[in-house]
């Protein structure tokens, strides 16, 4: 806005006027002036031109016929001009005549150089030069003449007085007019201005403008009037648009306040997204970004936006990623919707599982406007799906093992029986033949084939962790050092045994046998794998089991273990291999060179105990079998050193109660056990048995049951026969261990067993030690 | 034109003007006076002054009978001439009435001649009465030195007054003749014979 008021129509309607009028007369003025001049001068010119010519003419005759009074007397004439300043009368040779000057001025100044004949300027006067000519034109002489134009100067002087008091009355005469005419039009103008003025003040469209005297004017009062009248009617419509734009606009401002609230739902939903989400261009620049795949890169809006998607930071991880990326736009930009599972880089510098999709969004005539990225983390996912998938694995396994252990276990229980009937009427034919009868060759020969089918079944039934075992507390280490000498005559010469026991192991407790199980049967497993000259390691420590461990290793539970370390330069298990190498009856090795249960025997019997097994290997680079056994805390003093074998212990006549459901078996036991001088009653079926019992046969000091029959255990019989007769000694036999007598394998307090096929020294063994109640 | 440019054309007039000025300065120092507005002329500038009036003599005088203007403007010297190249000088170039100027240097009257002006030489003086009255009514403008043949008819006389040199004229042969002279010669014109008196 200008500081200075804006002038009145008023005031530019004079300054306009007077400015114009002005101009005009002064322009009109200054050109009359310069043309008064103008003649003037020319004016001067002629009449001294002329006096000089009538002067010339007059003093021809003087010049001629050299007379020099009459010359002189002729511009003593000039005294009458009170311009002419001087005067001369030259000689055609130069040489003057007659001079003549007026005043102080000099006759015989200096006259131009320049004679030609005319009028000109000289040193500030004017100077006319005429020749003097006698009758036939012939120039005799020349007169000059001088003049300090004094007519000249008064002239312009009153012209220029004359112009002035013209232009003075012309300017009054302007003024007076020009404030006649603004007054004539400004009048009017200012009747309205102050008319539209009360207008805009009052609102008031009421008003109306008084009839003027012009036409000109009346019409502009009518047409404004006219423009008021329609202001008054656009006035109220307007007041009803304003209304209904108020309205409007508040609905408007409600509309956008619940937009601006959808919006910042939108937001809201946008950003805090657990999945990655974005706007690209088709092009693949980066428009948008929510706050989740922002914080997860630790970057800023700022820091990609405008930038291609495939050079951000969650991809620089990956040159791939960033290729398939730049595809996947591409084709997503032509309208194909892309999903494949990525990899992100984190701001930690860990590389994350994505389930990224591309999405294209269309305007309404179906060309791609937008990109829409989106990725979830589906990390957790899919460590939890390979957890799965390894649990499951591992479940599977399990269920192969435990269905294996259960088809094993059936089988062994009823060829233990058989193996029992042949080594039992084996011995007890040898025994009824003399020494040397050639029977007794091929009798031992059965003996020894039953006694092979028995460490078959013994190991079958190890790996279903259905052989029962008699574990104690035992120190690892002095169980082996007593087994090093047979693990070297096992492995040969050709192989160096090593042996590296850790020092002060914790205590185990096993079932001895067991221990040699395992050492013998992965020592043979490790000699079949050198070919020629070998090593292998035996190892013993402590070691501590954590979650993670176990996490990644099958059947591994968290706690304190000794662990037993098994290694060999052998020529190492293919990955293939290595998932089946504890299958029962699975083995790399040609027929009839293994039976395909060593390493199943080996896991059934880790299982068996709680432990767990894991085996690390590769082609040519050996193996390692690491074994973990729990610790245990229990003492247990040392078991006694096993009596020297000796002459066959027998009866004293003891009554002896048998139950088999098996008739083979239990006519065996029978008679074994009178061969041994034991009075024997042999029912087949547990009912017979407690029939007896119940008709008063208290005699009898010693029952021996099978475990598994017909109607009922062999558990469930001694104990309602103990009811008859307490303290009834018993003694259970079994093709394998089951839950009846023992847990898991461990028999139950205070029972007695004897694992199916059993010898008959085995037999009086264990009655005698039974009923001597050691 | 310039005076300048007239002396170079005529460097006879100038030398003569100089030769002027050395008499004039002679002469004012015989006199012992303030030198006159004209020094008196030599012999010689005497002689350049009078042919400088005869010639100009005849462009101020109204001649009585028009002639052709093809035909030259005959002056006519008759007796010794005391002129050497003076007239010659001042005639060269210059046209009286609208004819070029022929100078004739005769001896005797030129009978049988045209003449325009007639230039009695001194030498001629004893036989001027017969040589004027030839000229009468031939319409030939008389021109003789000194005053003692104006009584004879002579119609204009060069008189050597003082330092100068003055035209004398004979009003009445002029106005029988028919000759008219203008108002300003008579005013620097001595009138040796007045106008006859109106009856």
């Amino acid at each position: 806005m200008s500081p200075f008021p804006k002038p009145s129509i008023r005031r530019r309607t004079l300054v306009t006027l007077l400015g114009t009028a002005g101009l005009g007369v002064l322009v009109a003025g200054a050109l009359f002036f310069g043309f008064l001049v103008r003649n003037s001068r020319q004016a001067t010119h002629r009449d001294l031109g002329s006096l000089g010519g009538v002067l010339a003419y007059n003093a021809a005759p003087y010049v001629a016929f050299e007379d020099p009074g009459h010359a002189g007397k002729l511009l003593e004439g000039l005294r009458g001009r009170s311009d002419i300043t001087r005067a001369s009368i030259l000689r055609e040779d130069g040489s003057s005549l007659a001079n003549y000057a007026r005043g102080a001025s000099s006759p015989a100044g200096t006259w131009p150089g320049d004679q030609q004949e005319g009028v000109r300027e000289f040193a500030g006067h004017l100077v006319a030069v005429c020749p003097i000519r006698s009758s036939d034109g012939h120039m005799v002489g020349l007169l000059l003449l001088e003049s300090n134009q004094a007519a000249f100067y008064s002239q312009v002087r009153l012209a220029a007085i004359a112009m002035a008091i013209t232009l003075l009355a012309l300017g009054g005469g302007i003024l007076l007019l020009s404030l006649r005419l603004q007054r004539v039009l400004t009048g009017p103008v200012l009747v309205l201005a102050n008319l539209a003025e009360a207008v805009a003040e009052k609102q008031d469209y009421g008003l109306r403008a008084a009839s003027q005297a012009t036409r000109e004017l009346d019409i502009l009062a009518g047409a404004f009037n006219d423009m008021l009248a329609k202001i008054q009617i656009q006035d109220e419509l307007l007041a009803d648009h304003l209304e209904q734009l108020a309205r409007e606009l508040q609905e408007r401002k409600q509309a956008e306040a619940a937009q601006g609230e959808s919006e910042r739902k939108t937001r809201a939903i946008f950003d805090l997204s657990y999945g990655f989400v974005g706007l690209l261009s088709p092009q693949g620049l980066m428009l948008e970004a929510n706050r989740t795949s922002l914080e997860f890169a630790g970057v800023t809006l700022e820091d990609v936006k405008g930038r291609p998607f495939w050079e951000g930071p969650w991809w620089q991880h990956s040159i791939e990623e960033q290729d398939r990326l730049r595809d996947a736009i591409e084709r997503a930009a032509r309208g194909e919707l892309v999903r494949y599972e990525s990899t992100h880089l984190g701001q930690d510098g860990t590389v994350h599982f994505v389930d990224f999709s591309l999405k294209p969004v269309r305007d309404e005539e179906g060309r791609v406007i937008l990109v829409i990225p989106e990725g979830r983390d589906i990390t957790e996912r899919k460590k939890a799906e390979e957890e799965l998938q390894l649990s499951v694995a591992q479940l599977l396994q399990a269920q192969k093992m435990e269905v294996v252990g259960r088809l094993a276990g059936g089988v062994a229980h009823d060829f233990n029986n058989m193996l029992g009937v042949i080594l039992g009427r084996a011995d007890l034919a040898m025994s009824l033949l003399e020494a040397g009868h050639p029977i007794q060759a091929s009798l031992r020969e059965i003996v020894k084939a039953a006694q092979h089918s028995a460490d078959l079944t013994r190991q079958l039934l190890a790996f279903a962790r259905k052989q029962t075992v008699a574990p104690r507390v035992l120190d690892l280490n002095a169980t082996l050092e007593g087994m090093l000498q047979m693990l070297r005559r096992l492995i040969g010469e050709d192989i160096d045994l090593a042996w590296m026991p850790g020092a002060v192991l914790w205590p185990l407790r096993m079932d001895p046998s067991q221990i040699d199980q395992v050492l013998a049967n992965l020592c043979v497993n490790a000699r079949d794998a050198i070919q020629g000259v070998g090593r292998i390691s035996i190892e013993t420590r402590n070691a501590t089991v954590d979650a993670n461990f176990c996490a990644e290793h099958l059947g591994a539970v968290p706690g304190e273990y000794v662990l037993l370390t098994v290694t060999d330069t052998g020529c190492g298990i293919t990955p293939e291999v290595l998932g089946h190498i504890f299958e029962p009856f699975f083995t790399t090795k040609g027929v009839g060179q293994g039976t395909g249960l060593g390493l199943s025997t080996v896991y059934g019997i880790i299982q068996q105990n709680g432990g767990f097994i894991t085996v690390h290997s590769e082609p040519g680079q050996g193996c390692c079998f690491r074994i973990c056994l729990p610790r245990t805390h229990a003492t247990e003093p040392a078991s006694p050193a096993e009596a020297v074998k000796a002459k066959l212990p027998v009866g004293r006549g003891e009554l002896v109660l048998v139950v088999e459901d098996d008739e083979s078996l239990l006519t065996l036991t029978r008679d074994a056990l009178q061969s041994l001088q034991y009075r024997v009653v042999a029912m087949g079926t547990p009912g017979e048995a407690l029939r007896l019992m119940d008709e008063g046969l208290d005699e009898v000091g010693l029952l021996i049951s099978d475990v598994i029959m017909p109607g009922m255990n062999g558990r469930e019989l001694a104990e309602r026969l103990g009811q008859r007769k307490p303290g009834l000694k018993c003694l259970f036999v079994s093709g394998y261990s089951t839950d009846i007598i023992a847990n898991q394998g461990f028999l139950l307090e205070g029972v007695a067993f004897l694992q199916k096929p059993f010898s008959i020294r085995d037999l009086a063994m264990k009655v005698r030690e039974i009923l001597d109640g050691a | 034109m310039s005076l300048g440019n007239r002396h170079q054309q005529r460097p006879l007039r100038g030398r003569a003007g100089g030769l002027l000025l050395a008499l004039l300065l002679v002469a004012a120092g015989l006199s012992g006076a303030a030198p006159p507005v004209m020094a008196t002329p030599s012999r010689q500038g005497e002689q350049a002054l009078k042919a400088r009036f005869t010639i100009e003599l005849a462009s101020f005088v109204t001649f009585p009978k028009p002639k052709d203007p093809s035909q030259p403007f005959i002056i006519t010297v008759v007796g010794e001439s005391p002129f050497h190249d003076e007239l010659e000088v001042y005639a060269k170039g210059r046209k009286i009435q609208d004819r070029p100027i022929h100078i004739r240097y005769v001896m005797r009257v030129p009978e049988g001649q045209a003449c325009d002006l007639l230039y009695i030489c001194r030498s001629e003086w004893p036989r001027a009465q017969g040589i004027i009255a030839w000229s009468r009514n031939r319409g030939i403008l008389t021109v003789s030195e000194g005053e003692h043949l104006a009584a004879q008819g002579v119609m204009v006389s060069l008189l050597v007054e003082g330092s100068s040199l003055r035209l004398g004229l004979n009003q009445r042969v002029l106005e029988e003749e028919r000759f008219s002279i203008g108002a300003q010669v008579l005013q620097v014109a001595r009138i040796l014979v007045p106008s006859k008196p109106v009856s």
